[in-house]
C-alpha cells in the first residue's frame, strides 16, 4: 500500500518537480565530486560523435566522393582527419575514466555518509520509531549514492542522446528538410511510451502486492524460525493455499495487462520500424532516383542511419522516465535534508548539574497519535537513591526512562534536574550523566575494548577497561578470548570473532556502565530467559554498580524491587501507586496483589496463608 | 598451464550442472523452454535479416534497379518487421507471462513440500540452512535465469553466424578480420573477468563492513546507543579505514583495466580505420563491392564484436548459476533420515527415556537421559541456560532421532509410530513461539478454520489470557494477524503473541503438552493467569514445562534438574529442597527476595 501510494506520487510529478529533482541532484553532484560528472559526460559525448562519425558520416563522404570520382589516396586521408579528433578524444578519456571512476565514487560516497550521519543523529529519537517516516526518509536516505551516480549516468547519457539527435537530425535537415515529417511520426511513440509507462507501473504495483504475499508463503517454508511450528501443526495446508491465492493473483494481473501492454508496445514499435522508417527508405530513393535532389551517398545515409536518428527519439523518452523514475527519491531526499529536528539544544543552555531529578505533570504521546502513553506522570529520583519502576508489559516504562534521558520532550509538564528545565540544558552533557544497560543490549562489531568504552580510545584506557571487565566479573571470559580484550565481537565480518551469551553481552554493557561512572544509573532488567544463577549474578552486579549514584530501573521479578528506596507502580502510563516495599504492602493495593501472586510459590504455604 | 585445468574442469561441471536445470525446467514446463528457445533462435536470425535488408536495399540502388524493385524489397522489409514485432511482443507479453507464473508456482510447491519434509536436524546445520534455503529461495530466478542464458547464448551464437555470413558474401578479407577483432575484444573481457573475479573475492569483507556500518548507523536499535555515548566517532573511524581499503583495492584493479580497456580502445579504432579504409579501397579502387556492403560493413562489426562479448558473458553467467544447480541437486537427492514407523499412537499412556544419548555435529548434548512420565502427570525440567532442556523435547517430538538410547512410549520405541500419528497427540509451546500471518483462527488451530470450530477457538484464547484483547479486535477472531499479507493487518506484542502460541495448544486437545518457557513474555499478573489457565486445561493431561521460574515447578509431580546434557537431580520440589542441591540453590537464590 505505502508503495503503491508512492508510485501514484511519482506518476503525478511534474515535467518542472522532475527538473528541479533533477538539478538539485546534479548541484549535489557538482559540490561533492564535479570530475565525476563532467568525466561521464564527456565520455558519452564522445561515444556519440565517434558513432556518428565513423558509421554515418565517413559513409556519406565515401559514397559521394566515389560519386565525385575522387582518387582514393584524398578521401584516406580526408577520413584519417575526420575521425582523428573524436578517435584521439576517445583514447584519452578511456584510461582517465577507468582509473578514476570508482574512486571518485569512494570520495562521493564519503562525503555523502558523513552528511547523513549528521543529519541522523541529530534527529530525535522518535523519527525511528515512527515507521512511515522511518521507511521513507532514514532507511531511503541510504541509498544516496546510488542514486546520485545513477543520476550521473542518466543524465550525461540523456545529453549524449540529444546531442547524436541533434547530430543524425542535422544531417538529414541538411540533405532534405523534409525528412522532419518522418522524424513526427515516431514522437506520436512517446505518448504511447508514456501510457505505457503508467500501464507497467499500474502492473507492477499490482503485482508487487500479490507477489509479497507469495514470498511470505516461501519464507515461511523456508526459514528455519518456522520449521518446527510447520512440522507438528498443519500449518501448511492454510500457507500452501495463501501462496495459491497469491499465485491466481498473479496469473489475473498478468491476463488482464497482457492485452493492453501487446497493443501499446507494437504500436510503439511498428509507428519507427514499420512505418515511419520503411517510408522515409522509400521516400529517400525517391528523392535521389525520381527527383533527383539526393545524392546516391545521401541515400545511402538515410538507408542505414535512419534508424540511429529515430532510436534517438526513444532512447531521450526512455531516459526521461528513468528521471522521472528518480525524482521521488530526490523529493524526498530533499524533504530528509530539510527536516529541522524538534529537539535542539537553546544558544544559551547550561551545564547541568548533579541533583534530584523530577518529573511534574509530565504526559507524553507520540507525534500524531492521540492516546497518550504517559499520563500526568510525578516523580522524584534523589541523588542517592534507588527508584523502582514496575508494571504490566505496555504501562509506559520504557517511554518514561526514555523522556528521563531526553530522547524524548514531554507533551506536557517538565523534567528537571536541580531544579532546572532538561530542555534549558546541554542534551549531550545531560544525558552524559547516565550510565544505560538497555533491556536490548547488542554487542559491536568491535574489539571487546571499544565495546566497553563505547568512544574512541585515549592513553590510560586498558586500565580503565580492564578496571570495568574487573568490577562487572566477565574479566576472566575475556581474558579467555584468544585476543583477550582486543578479540573483535560477532561474526559480522570476522569468522573468528567471539559470540558472546545474552548474561556475559549484558555484563559488557555493565561494565560500561562502570568505566563511564556517571552520577546516575538507569537499568532495564532483561526479562528474557536467564537460568536462576545467572540472573541472580545479574542482579548483584547491577546493585553493586548503583552504589553511591542514583539508580533507575525497570523491574520485572518484583524480587527486585523490594531494597528500593521508592517503588513506582504504573499502569496505563499513570502512577497507580507509589512508595517503599514496606509502605506499599500495608497499603494492600495493586502491588501488594502482583507481589503476593508471584511470590505465593517461593513462600512456604503456612507463610502463604497468614 | 598447470592454473588452466581446474578451469576446464569447472567447465564440463558447469555444463552438466546447466543440463540438470534444464532437464528441471523442461519436467515443469516444455512449452516455456521450448518457445524460450524459439525465441532465442528468431531474435539470433533476425539480426542477419535486417543487415541483409539494408545491404540488399542500398545494393540495387547502387545497380540501379527499378523503383518498383526497390520499393518492393522495402515494402517487404515493413512486412517482416510488423511479423517479428507481433511475434516478439506476443511472446513476452501474453506467452511467457501466463506460462513463467504457472512453471514458478509448479517449481515452488514441489520445492515447498520437500522442505517441509526434510528433518529438522538440517535446519540446525548452518551449511545447509546458508546454502540450500538460499538457493531454494531463489530458485525461481536462477533456474529462468539459466533458460535465459541458454536461449540468448542461442542467439549470440545464431547471430554471429548470421552476421558472418552476410558479411562473408560481402568480401571474405573484411568477414575473417571483423570475426578476428571481435575474438580479440572477446579475450580481453575473459581477462577482465579475471580480475574482476580476484578483487571482488578481496572486497567481499570490505563490502561486508561497509554493510554493518551502515546498519548501525540506520537502524533504530542503536539509534539510542548512539545518542547516549560517542560510540559513533569510532564508527565513524572504522567507516573511513574501511573506505581508504576499498580505495587501495580499487587503485590496484583500476591500474589493471585501464590496460585491458586502453588496448581494447586501440583494437577497435584500428578495426574501424581498417575496415573504412579497406572497403573505400574495393568500392573506389578495385570496383569489387558495392556500397551496400560498405555502408553495412561498420554495423555488422559492431554486432559481432557484441555478439562475441556476449557469448564469454553468458557463458560465465552460466557457470556461476550452475553452483546453484550443485545446490539444488543435493537438495532433492536429501533423503529424510527419519523413517516413520506405521504403528498408529491411539492413545498416550507413557514416555519413557531409556539411556538416550544425543549429540549434534560431535558434540554431545544429552549424556545417559533416562526418565519416565504416565499419563496425567506432570514434570519439569529446570536447569542452567544451554543444558540440554529444549533439545529433550525436541526427542520427545521425535524432531529428531537420538544417538543412542531408547525413547519408548506406551513401552514401544518411537521410530515404530507413524510420525504424523505421534505428533497428532502433542502440542508445544515454543521458546521461540512464532504467529503466522494469517487470522486469529487459523493460527489457533494451526489448521485451516471452518466455522463449527469457532467455539474450540474461542475458549482456547480465553484460557490463555487472550480474551480481554480478543474482545477489542473488530474482526474478533478472523482478524488478520502481522501485514505480511493485509495492511490493516494487526500486530500483536510479544506477551500478545505468546499467548495466541498457547491457545493453540489449548484448542488442540493433544495428550502430551510441552511448554518451554512459556510465559518468558508475560508480566507477573498474565503469568499468574496463564498458569491458572493451564491448570484449567490440562488438568489430566500429561504435561512437561521447562521454565526459570521455580515458582511453576512447585507443584509438578517431579522435577528433573539439568546440568551439562545430565539429569543430576530428580525428583518432587520437597525431596529436592530437602536434599539441599543444585535445586535448592537456585530456588533460594529466588524465593528469597521474595521472603523479605
Amino acid at each position: 500500500m505505502k508503495k503503491e501510494k508512492a508510485k501514484k506520487k511519482s506518476d503525478k510529478l511534474s515535467f518542472i518537480t522532475v527538473m528541479a529533482d533533477t538539478w538539485y541532484a546534479l548541484k549535489m553532484i557538482m559540490k561533492t565530486s564535479p570530475m565525476y560528472m563532467i568525466l561521464e559526460l564527456a565520455t558519452n559525448i564522445v561515444g556519440q560523435f565517434l558513432r556518428f562519425f565513423s558509421s554515418t558520416y565517413v559513409l556519406r563522404y565515401v559514397i559521394s566522393s566515389f560519386e565525385k570520382g575522387f582518387d582514393f589516396k584524398t578521401v584516406a586521408i580526408a577520413v584519417l582527419a575526420m575521425l582523428a579528433i573524436p578517435m584521439a578524444a576517445d583514447m584519452i578519456l578511456t584510461p582517465i575514466q577507468t582509473m578514476f571512476d570508482l574512486l571518485m565514487f569512494n570520495k562521493l560516497e564519503r562525503k555523502m555518509k558523513i552528511l547523513l550521519v549528521e543529519k541522523t543523529s541529530s534527529m530525535e529519537l522518535s523519527c525511528y520509531e515512527t515507521p512511515e517516516f522511518y521507511d521513507k526518509y532514514v532507511l531511503a536516505s541510504r541509498d544516496i549514492p546510488y542514486k546520485l551516480s545513477g543520476m550521473v549516468w542518466y543524465v550525461s547519457d540523456l545529453i549524449g542522446t540529444v546531442i547524436g539527435m541533434i547530430l543524425y537530425g542535422s544531417l538529414l535537415f541538411t540533405m532534405d528538410p523534409l525528412f522532419i515529417i518522418f522524424a513526427i511520426i515516431p514522437l506520436f511513440s512517446a505518448f504511447l511510451k508514456k501510457k505505457g509507462n503508467e500501464l507497467w507501473h499500474k502492473h507492477t504495483n499490482e503485482d508487487s502486492i500479490q507477489n509479497r504475499r507469495a514470498q511470505y508463503a516461501q519464507r515461511i517454508f523456508y526459514s528455519a524460525d518456522y520449521a518446527k511450528e510447520m512440522r507438528l501443526s498443519n500449518a501448511k495446508e492454510f500457507m500452501l493455499e495463501r501462496y495459491d491465492n497469491a499465485s491466481d493473483g498473479r496469473m489475473d494481473i498478468v491476463k488482464r495487462y497482457g492485452f493492453k501492454e501487446l497493443l501499446v508496445e507494437v504500436t510503439t514499435s511498428s509507428l519507427t520500424e514499420v512505418i515511419s522508417n520503411p517510408l522515409a527508405i522509400m521516400f529517400a530513393v525517391f528523392r535521389t532516383f525520381v527527383s533527383g535532389v539526393l545524392g546516391i551517398g545521401d541515400c545511402a545515409v538515410v538507408i542505414n542511419s535512419v534508424n540511429s536518428l529515430t532510436s534517438t527519439f526513444t532512447g531521450i523518452t526512455n531516459r526521461y522516465y528513468s528521471i522521472h523514475g528518480e525524482a521521488l527519491f530526490f523529493e524526498d531526499f530533499k524533504t530528509f535534508m530539510a527536516y529541522e529536528p524538534k529537539m535542539k539544544d537553546k544558544e544559551n543552555a547550561i551545564s547541568p548539574e548533579r541533583g534530584t531529578i523530577k518529573l511534574e505533570n509530565v504526559s507524553f504521546k507520540y507525534q500524531g497519535s492521540d492516546k497518550y502513553v504517559l499520563k500526568n506522570v510525578n516523580m522524584t529520583i534523589g541523588k542517592n537513591e534507588k527508584i523502582a519502576l514496575v508494571g504490566h508489559n505496555g504501562a509506559g516504562k520504557s517511554t518514561l526512562i526514555k523522556l528521563l534521558l531526553r530522547l524524548y520532550d514531554p507533551t506536557e509538564g517538565t523534567v528537571s534536574i536541580s531544579g532546572v528545565d532538561v530542555r534549558d540544558c546541554i542534551s549531550k552533557e545531560y544525558r552524559g550523566m547516565f550510565s544505560v544497560v538497555f533491556q536490548d543490549f547488542k554487542t559491536l562489531a568491535l574489539p571487546v575494548f571499544e565495546n566497553v568504552l563505547m568512544r574512541p580510545r585515549r592513553e590510560g584506557d586498558t586500565e580503565r577497561v580492564t578496571d570495568a571487565l574487573k568490577k562487572s566479573g566477565v574479566y576472566n571470559r575475556i581474558m579467555e578470548l584468544p585476543n583477550g580484550i582486543e578479540t573483535m565481537l560477532t561474526k559480522e565480518f570476522d569468522e573468528d570473532g567471539a559470540v558472546l551469551s545474552v548474561g556475559e553481552s549484558q555484563k559488557l554493557a555493565i561494565a560500561h556502565a562502570f568505566l563511564k561512572d556517571a552520577p546516575y544509573v538507569i537499568l532495564d532488567e532483561p526479562s528474557s530467559a536467564l537460568d536462576p544463577i545467572a540472573e541472580s549474578e545479574m542482579y548483584s552486579n547491577m546493585m553493586r554498580m548503583g552504589e553511591n549514584k542514583g539508580m533507575i530501573f525497570i523491574s520485572h521479578r518484583l524480587s527486585s524491587a523490594v531494597s528500593a528506596d521508592r517503588i513506582y507502580m504504573l499502569e496505563n502510563g499513570e502512577v497507580v501507586e507509589y512508595g517503599s516495599h514496606k509502605e506499599l504492602m500495608e497499603k494492600n493495593g495493586k502491588y501488594a496483589d502482583m507481589f503476593r501472586k508471584q511470590a505465593q510459590n517461593y513462600i512456604d504455604l503456612e507463610e502463604g496463608d497468614k | 598451464m598447470s592454473e588452466k585445468k581446474p578451469d576446464k574442469v569447472k567447465m564440463s561441471q558447469a555444463v552438466r550442472n546447466t543440463s540438470f536445470i534444464l532437464k528441471i525446467a523442461f519436467k515443469a514446463s516444455p512449452g516455456l523452454c521450448i518457445m524460450r528457445l524459439v525465441m532465442g533462435l528468431l531474435t539470433g536470425l533476425n539480426h542477419g535479416v535486417n543487415i541483409y535488408f539494408i545491404s540488399e536495399i542500398l545494393n540495387s540502388v547502387d545497380i540501379g534497379l527499378p523503383i518498383e524493385r526497390i520499393f518492393m524489397t522495402i515494402g517487404f522489409m515493413a512486412a517482416y518487421n510488423l511479423a517479428y514485432i507481433l511475434f516478439y511482443n506476443w511472446h513476452w507479453k501474453i506467452y511467457n507471462p501466463k506460462f513463467k507464473l504457472d512453471f514458478i508456482r509448479r517449481l515452488h510447491k514441489r520445492f515447498f513440500v520437500k522442505a517441509w519434509e526434510m528433518d529438522l536436524a538440517c535446519y540446525d546445520t548452518p551449511e545447509f540452512y546458508n546454502d540450500f534455503i538460499y538457493s531454494m529461495q531463489n530458485s525461481d530466478k536462477s533456474i529462468i535465469g539459466t533458460l535465459d542464458h541458454v536461449s540468448d547464448l542461442l542467439r549470440c551464437f545464431v547471430a554471429s553466424a548470421s552476421v558472418l555470413a552476410v558479411m562473408l558474401d560481402v568480401n571474405y578479407i573484411v568477414a575473417l578480420v571483423i570475426f578476428g577483432f571481435a575474438v580479440a575484444n572477446m579475450i580481453i573481457s575473459i581477462l577482465e573477468n579475471g580480475i574482476y573475479y580476484k578483487y571482488n573475492l578481496i572486497m567481499n569483507k570490505v563490502y561486508r563492513k561497509e554493510w554493518y556500518i551502515d546498519r548501525f548507523f540506520s537502524l533504530a536499535d542503536y539509534a539510542k546507543e548512539i545518542r547516549l555515548t560517542d560510540i559513533s566517532e569510532n564508527m565513524m573511524d572504522e567507516y573511513h579505514k574501511n573506505k581508504d581499503e576499498e580505495r587501495k583495492y580499487h587503485i590496484r584493479q583500476n591500474l589493471r583495466l585501464t590496460v585491458t580497456r586502453t588496448v581494447r580502445t586501440i583494437l577497435q579504432i584500428c578495426e574501424n580505420l581498417f575496415i573504412i579504409l579497406f572497403m573505400a579501397y574495393h568500392l573506389m579502387v578495385t570496383e569489387t563491392i558495392l556500397i551496400g556492403g560498405f555502408a553495412v560493413a561498420i554495423t555488422a562489426a559492431n554486432k559481432l564484436r557484441g555478439m562475441l562479448w556476449e557469448i564469454q558473458y553468458r557463458i560465465t553467467q552460466m557457470s556461476k548459476n550452475s553452483l546453484f544447480a550443485d545446490k539444488v541437486r543435493r537438495f532433492l537427492e536429501t533423503k529424510s533420515e527419519m523413517v516413520s514407523g506405521d504403528k498408529i499412537l491411539k492413545e498416550f499412556e507413557s514416555l519413557e527415556f531409556k539411556n538416550v544419548c544425543f549429540a549434534y555435529k560431535d558434540k554431545n548434548v544429552l549424556e545417559n537421559v533416562s526418565f519416565k512420565v504416565n499419563k496425567g502427570e506432570r514434570i519439569a525440567f529446570v536447569g542452567y541456560n544451554g543444558a540440554g532442556k529444549t533439545t529433550t523435547t525436541k526427542l520427545i517430538m521425535r524432531l529428531y532421532d537420538v544417538t543412542s538410547g531408547e525413547i519408548l512410549i506406551n513401552g514401544i520405541n518411537i521410530r515404530e509410530y507413524d510420525i504424523n500419528s505421534l505428533r497428532e497427540k502433542m502440542g508445544a509451546v515454543f521458546q521461540d513461539y512464532k504467529v503466522f500471518a494469517a487470522t486469529v483462527a487459523e493460527n489457533v488451530l494451526a489448521d485451516k478454520y471452518t466455522p463449527d470450530k469457532e467455539q474450540t477457538v474461542i475458549n482456547a484464547l480465553n484460557d490463555s489470557t487472550f480474551g480481554e484483547k480478543l474482545s477489542t479486535l473488530d474482526k474478533g477472531i478472523n482478524t488478520e494477524l502481522t501485514r505480511e499479507f493485509y495492511d490493516d493487518g494487526t500486530e500483536l506484542s510479544g506477551g500478545e503473541n505468546q499467548k495466541i502460541a498457547i491457545a493453540r495448544v489449548f484448542a488442540h486437545n493433544n495428550e502430551l503438552i510441552i511448554m518451554d518457557e512459556p510465559s518468558s513474555a508475560l508480566d507477573p499478573i498474565a503469568e499468574y493467569n496463564l498458569n491458572v489457565g493451564i491448570d484449567k486445561n490440562a488438568r489430566d493431561k500429561t504435561v512437561v514445562f521447562i521454565t526459570h521460574r521455580l515458582s511453576t515447578t512447585r507443584h509438578v509431580d517431579r522435577i528433573y534438574m539439568f546440568e551439562y546434557g545430565k539429569i543430576t537431580e530428580q525428583g518432587s520440589h520437597n525431596e529436592l529442597i530437602s536434599q539441599n542441591g543444585n535445586y535448592a540453590k537456585m530456588f533460594n537464590l529466588q524465593a528469597e527476595k521474595y521472603k523479605a
